[in-house]
């Protein structure tokens, strides 16, 4: 499954989502394959935002699903999601 | 090529002509001088943070022009939202590089002339605007950094630019031509100009008719012909020059200022964007002055790593749990958040201007700047209270990696015994650096005088805030009527 990948500016987050992105990708490997959220093929976008301002600019991503994330806690959850997503679908 | 990568950028500086002189001498590579190069990796990674997903929403903006992504730094704010980006993104930079990254002031100088050279022509039925959009166009396909230059040396301070002894004092104009004008003068504490691609000029101070040969304003490539940089000198700059990197505190990023001399330069018309309209030399003045001072939100940053640093030398002298310093580590932050509020509010307030162009609320834009003059100060002096004395007593690299007397520094300078001495050293001098040394410059001079000394915000504070409202509505509660 593609997903594409949306961050916040990142000015002051409360957590690496650098690295919380890469702990998510590693966990589903071989289920979801990350890509731009420019990449005109994606439906689903997760948008890693750092803090619960949550400013991240989505006004490009209307019609499309988003998982947004703004909490280092929030990344278990979607990670179960994208795994159920993603074996409904295979 | 919208964005250039940092290896593009560095690339593309090596191909300039600049006419550098430091200590007395020339500078035929600038790029990797030991004591410039810092400088460069800052203003480097104002262009891969725009290449990397993490940062982009902030570093990158759409381009009113022409519609494509564009670093921020040479954007036109389109909007509040822009406006508040602008400050995210120099807390951002600043907290990553621990020093001045230097783009701002050209994105400043860009935003203010959008404004004014389209009020100019409101009035006077000139062309200065579409010559501007065209520079920007420019500007913003290249991705180029300029070099926003405003301050004039002055001469002597209460005279006005006509009455100088010496009319090079301010940049003026001394030839007018078919195809352009020839001027001379000089631009001082220039942050950043031997990084930049570009140099904007624009007068210094509100200038009367018997001025209108000062009142001038053009953009130039850097290293035009007649133009000379002089490096400013930095408290420990030639540290750079020592073996090894702990000495300089900071061991990859930093900042620079120049004197750039400008002796008959030419400028084609198309690159002029005010020529002696003397009436807008102060509404070009403050439209810049505001931008700049919202772009302190920097100093925020760069706090967020003294803070950082002030928190780690704690601990690694084993006083993290005082009370007092957790008490002064609160101050700090107290302290340094105020500053980012500044910044933001300013931003938030914001509104547009008859060119389109967003223009941030003045008055708290002065009010965040005349904070920015104190606190970082405050912060610095806590940061070296929680260091301690050490900071500025302890010797250097070369004796801690000394074979005859290492092991003395090594067994002296020892305090919390889960940390090594060559790290309770490397942040004491990362704390020395920001708090004395060369990244003071930046964190505590330039956070007094740039974008205007002091004074100059009390000046725009008194002129803006609306006195009159304040009075009629305290006489109304106070029960009072005049007669």
């Amino acid at each position: 499954m593609l997903l594409g990948l949306k961050f916040c500016g990142g000015c002051s987050p409360d957590y690496d989502r650098g690295e919380q992105v890469r702990r998510l990708a590693q966990k589903l490997d071989g289920l979801v394959e990350l890509v731009s959220h420019e990449d005109p093929r994606v439906e689903r976008v997760m948008v890693v935002m750092g803090c619960k301002n949550a400013c991240a600019d989505i006004r490009s991503l209307q019609g499309r699903e988003l998982l947004l994330i703004h909490e280092e806690a929030g990344f278990d959850e979607t990670i179960k999601t994208l795994f159920a997503i993603a074996k409904g679908a295979s | 090529m919208p964005m250039m990568t940092g290896q593009q950028y560095e690339d593309s500086l090596r191909k300039l002509n600049l006419n550098v002189y430091m200590f007395g001498e020339r500078v035929d590579n600038v790029v990797d001088n030991p004591i410039i190069r810092p400088s460069m990796e800052a203003v480097k990674l104002t262009y891969d943070l725009a290449q990397d997903p993490q940062y982009e929403d902030l570093m990158t903006a759409t381009s009113h022009l022409s519609g494509k992504k564009i670093n921020r730094f040479t954007h036109i704010h389109q909007s509040t939202e822009d406006l508040v980006k602008k400050t995210k993104m120099g807390r951002l930079l600043g907290s990553l590089t621990g020093c001045c990254f230097q783009r701002c002031v050209g994105m400043d100088a860009i935003n203010a002339l959008s404004i004014v050279t389209y009020d100019i022509d409101q009035k006077f039925g000139t062309q200065y605007n579409q010559r501007f959009l065209t520079y920007l166009q420019f500007v913003q396909e290249n991705d180029l950094t300029c070099d926003g230059a405003m301050t004039d040396p002055k001469g002597d301070r209460s005279l006005s630019p006509s009455q100088q002894p010496d009319p090079d004092a301010f940049m003026h104009v001394v030839q007018e031509r078919d195809d352009g004008i020839v001027v001379s003068g000089a631009k001082a504490h220039q942050t950043g100009a031997v990084n930049s691609h570009e140099i904007i000029i624009m007068p210094t101070i509100s200038m009367r008719e018997e001025d209108k040969d000062w009142a001038i304003s053009f953009a130039l490539p850097a290293d035009a012909e007649g133009i000379t940089y002089i490096m400013g000198r930095q408290s420990c700059d030639t540290r750079k020059l020592e073996e090894g990197t702990m000495d300089r505190g900071n061991g990859i990023y930093g900042g620079h200022e120049a004197l750039v001399v400008f002796d008959k330069v030419f400028v084609p018309w198309d690159r002029v964007f005010m020529f002696k309209e003397w009436e807008f030399s102060g509404r070009l003045v403050e439209h810049f002055a505001s931008y700049h001072r919202q772009s302190y939100a920097c100093k925020a940053g760069v706090g967020d790593v003294l803070i950082g640093a002030a928190q780690t030398a704690a601990q690694y002298n084993g006083v993290a749990r005082a009370s007092h310093v957790k008490d002064k580590l609160i101050e700090m932050n107290h302290l340094n958040e105020t500053l980012f509020c500044g910044s933001v509010a300013c931003a938030a307030q914001g509104g547009k201007e008859p060119s389109g162009t967003y223009l941030v609320d003045t008055l708290l834009a002065n009010v965040c700047k005349q904070n920015v003059t104190r606190f970082p100060y405050e912060i610095a002096r806590l940061a070296q209270d929680i260091a301690g004395g050490l900071m500025v007593t302890m010797p250097s690299e070369a004796d801690l990696r000394s074979p005859e007397v290492g092991k003395w520094v090594a067994k002296y300078f020892k305090a919390n015994p889960e940390v090594s001495t060559e790290n309770r050293m490397r942040i004491l001098r990362l704390i020395e650096n920001l708090t004395l040394g060369t990244a003071a410059v930046g964190y505590l001079t330039e956070s007094m005088h740039g974008a205007g000394s002091p004074q100059a915000q009390r000046i725009m504070i008194s002129r803006q805030v609306n006195m009159a409202q304040k009075q009629k509505v305290a006489k109304k509660l106070a029960g009072i009527e005049e007669g």
